[in-house]
């Protein structure tokens, strides 16, 4: 058992305090865990549903409910307007892009807390576990695309050639999730405040977006304000893409939403960089 | 020496010390003015205090060195194992790490209890560092080693304490480093598993595997490490080969660094060991009837007095001396009831109140020439303690023999020293065996 120490070059390691650079270094630390981070996403794939009696079809249940809601009391009672599609429609393609976001930022805000254990004995690249919880809900998420085919197919819409923007839009919205679950895990690990004040302002931002409502209600001398919430991109052009054309995602739409999700990428892979520094001490 | 693997440089961890979680944060600052704003006062801000838990730590360590990190509760050696593994990072200076590290630091690194032996089994390895091919490998050898296999797709969390630590343990212990750094490993699990454990960790350094080890096990420690580095409030004030390092450290607890104090006097009644029932006076180590000043002598009998007062009439008391080693393994223990040669007479009776004189005789040649301390407790006959005096007096043994007079010499495995905690010369007889 000590093939170790057949002649190999050992890795030379620094261990000295943070500086600004090592930015990079950070990112490129991930490869050789890569094996560690897909156990850690069996780990909580298996320990989600582990016990469960329905396992998986967990991930539709949530947009199942939340669609049959909707649809009763926006779509049957209020009659929201949706865009030209049947509501039931409309509703299922924000409930999916909302749950994902929503589940991501929320889920990933714990994911250091919730980690304590292994990070106060372990040493591994930290950034795994945001992205982990980001994987995690991206995987639910495309699990649960899976509930649009039967309502597409029930109404007879069949989208054209543009759902092949899908995999542009759904990178999209995973670098969004990534940088939210990435800046509030660290500043949740620091302040718990965030921990309790982000439900509260996801469900705010809920109200913000077009999730169970049509732009339409919204007036329209406010809509390019309206429009400039990173959330209507995503949700747009996801509408879109599935071949509605009502609200078709604009250019400044766009770019606000690709604007906010790099900046928010890039500066949660910087303050992660130097929170790590003192997770540890204070988790 | 240019073959180090790990090589510290000033290295140094700095907390702060909260007055709550958030204490000294810009956002907590900004509450405290906010809620200074509500109550119309300016609330005081809470003194930051730093604490170096570790500073100026400057080492090398070699291939396949076995070095111990003894010292206090508190004394930096953890954060500095925390330092090396990089589960946090030094405030100031830095170290240098050559090849695969591997740390255990306290049991039970990150099991899910949900999860199965199995399914931890690979999550734990791939946190370590193991890679798919190497964990599957090694599979067999860690279920057998932990002694789990008929519990492998039991959820961990229906394991006893016990069985986790033997999983984690054996994880850990499977994983191919340079480096391994322990923390507290033997600390807990039952009385096998502790020796499995030891043995483990010896097959591993005798692989050429360096190892830095933090025990409060003394004997362990001497058992597996060749090097220590003593601690103290964040510092390394000694780095020694291994027994010497212990006995220091041991000498430096008991405050008697360097030497020994073989004669104790207890002046004033009211501060001496003891209750309402004895106090002591004195406890001295006599050699020839005389107090000894540097070392007694091996080949001497050697006498313990203890002088103390029966402050009620009629108490049975039994005086009892506990002698341990500069390892701070016990060697022995004796009273004044259960004698050598004759009932200690005064000791079966009821006693007067007023002073008494106990004098135990060790005999020549049953101590080796080490450092020996002596613990003293009186009980009464109904084995209630009245007295605890830990480590009282001590004393070094010497051996002044000129073993150029004798016919033989001890064997040159002995080393330098003759090993053991005592030396006792035993009765023997060597005949030459016929009709085999």
């Amino acid at each position: 058992m000590n093939e170790a120490h057949s002649p190999r070059p050992k890795k030379l390691t620094i261990i000295k305090p943070t500086t600004g650079r090592g930015i990079l270094a950070t990112s490129t630390e991930i490869w050789p865990y890569r094996s560690a981070l897909y156990r850690m996403l069996l780990r909580d794939l298996r320990a989600r549903y582990r016990h469960t009696a329905f396992g998986f079809t967990w991930a539709l249940v949530s947009p199942m409910i939340w669609l049959l809601v909707y649809s009763f009391f926006f779509g049957y009672l209020v009659r929201f307007p949706s865009d030209g599609w049947p509501y039931p429609l409309f509703a299922i393609t924000g409930i999916v892009v909302w749950t994902f976001l929503s589940r991501a930022t929320l889920e990933g805000a714990q994911c250091l807390i919730n980690n304590t254990h292994i990070i106060s004995k372990i040493y591994f690249p930290r950034i795994i576990l945001p992205l982990n919880q980001s994987v995690m809900a991206f995987t639910d998420f495309v699990i649960s695309l899976a509930l649009l085919v039967p309502v597409l197919l029930y109404y007879d819409i069949i989208p054209s050639a543009r759902v092949l923007y899908l995999p542009l839009i759904l990178t999209l919205a995973f670098f969004m999730a990534l940088g939210a679950a990435t800046w509030f895990s660290a500043l949740n690990a620091r302040y718990r405040d965030i921990g309790l004040a982000l439900p509260l302002a996801v469900q705010v931002w809920l109200f913000c977006s077009p999730v169970f409502y049509s732009m339409s209600i919204v007036p329209e001398s406010y809509r390019d304000y309206y429009s400039l919430n990173p959330v209507v991109g995503v949700l747009q052009s996801f509408r879109w893409a599935l071949g509605n054309d009502t609200f078709a995602p604009t250019l400044p739409m766009m770019l606000s939403s690709i604007t906010f999700s790099l900046a928010l990428f890039i500066s949660a892979m910087f303050y992660f960089h130097r929170a790590q520094r003192r997770l540890v001490d204070t988790l | 020496m240019t073959n180090w693997m790990i090589k510290s440089e000033a290295l140094g961890k700095q907390y702060t010390l909260h007055r709550n979680a958030t204490g000294t944060s810009p956002l907590a600052a900004a509450a405290d003015g906010i809620r200074a704003i509500f109550k119309g006062k300016k609330t005081p801000a809470p003194a930051k205090e730093k604490l170096w838990a570790v500073r100026d730590v400057t080492f090398e360590i070699s291939e396949g060195e076995r070095v111990a990190l003894i010292g206090a509760n508190g004394s930096g050696k953890s954060t500095l194992l925390k330092l090396l593994s990089r589960v946090t990072e030094p405030t100031e200076g830095q170290a240098l790490i050559r090849g695969r590290v591997n740390s255990l630091l306290e049991v039970g690194t990150g099991f899910h209890p949900d999860l199965s032996g199995r399914e931890n089994i690979f999550l734990n390895a791939s946190l370590l560092g193991m890679s798919r091919d190497e964990t599957h490998r090694k599979f067999d050898m860690i279920v057998a080693f932990a002694g789990i296999s008929r519990f492998l797709d039991e959820a961990v969390k229906h394991y006893s304490s016990g069985m986790q630590l033997r999983l984690a343990f054996s994880v850990a212990a499977h994983v191919e480093s340079d480096i391994l750094l322990l923390d507290e490993v033997l600390a807990v699990g039952d009385l096998v598993f502790q020796d499995q454990c030891q043995n483990k960790i010896a097959e591993i350094a005798d692989a050429g595997t360096t190892i830095v080890f933090v025990s409060h096990a003394l004997s362990s420690v001497a058992e597996l490490c060749n090097r220590a580095m003593i601690f103290e409030q964040g510092h390394i004030v000694e780095d020694k080969p291994v027994k010497q390092a212990i006995s220091h450290y041991i000498e430096r607890a008991r405050g008697i660094e360097g030497g020994c104090r073989q004669a104790v006097h207890y002046g004033a009644p009211e501060t001496a060991p003891g209750n309402h029932v004895v106090r002591l006076r004195s406890v001295s180590v006599l050699q020839n009837n005389k107090p000894v000043e540097k070392a007694v002598l091996l080949n001497r009998d050697i006498e313990i007095e203890i002088i103390y007062g029966n402050l009620v009439p009629d108490s049975k008391l039994r005086v009892c001396l506990l002698i341990s080693d500069h390892l701070g393994n016990d060697v022995f223990i004796t009273d004044n009831i259960y004698t050598a040669k004759r009932e200690d007479m005064v000791a079966l009776s009821p006693q007067e109140t007023g002073f008494y004189r106990s004098l135990c005789c060790i005999p020549a040649g049953l101590l080796n020439d080490i450092k020996y301390f002596v613990t003293l407790l009186i009980y009464d006959h109904g084995d209630v303690r009245h007295l605890l005096a830990q480590n009282v007096v001590s004393f070094d043994v010497k051996d002044d023999t000129d073993y150029s007079k004798h016919l033989v010499h001890f064997p040159a495995d002995y080393c330098i020293r003759v090993p053991g905690t005592v030396r006792q010369n035993l009765s023997w007889h060597t005949e030459k065996a016929e009709n085999l």
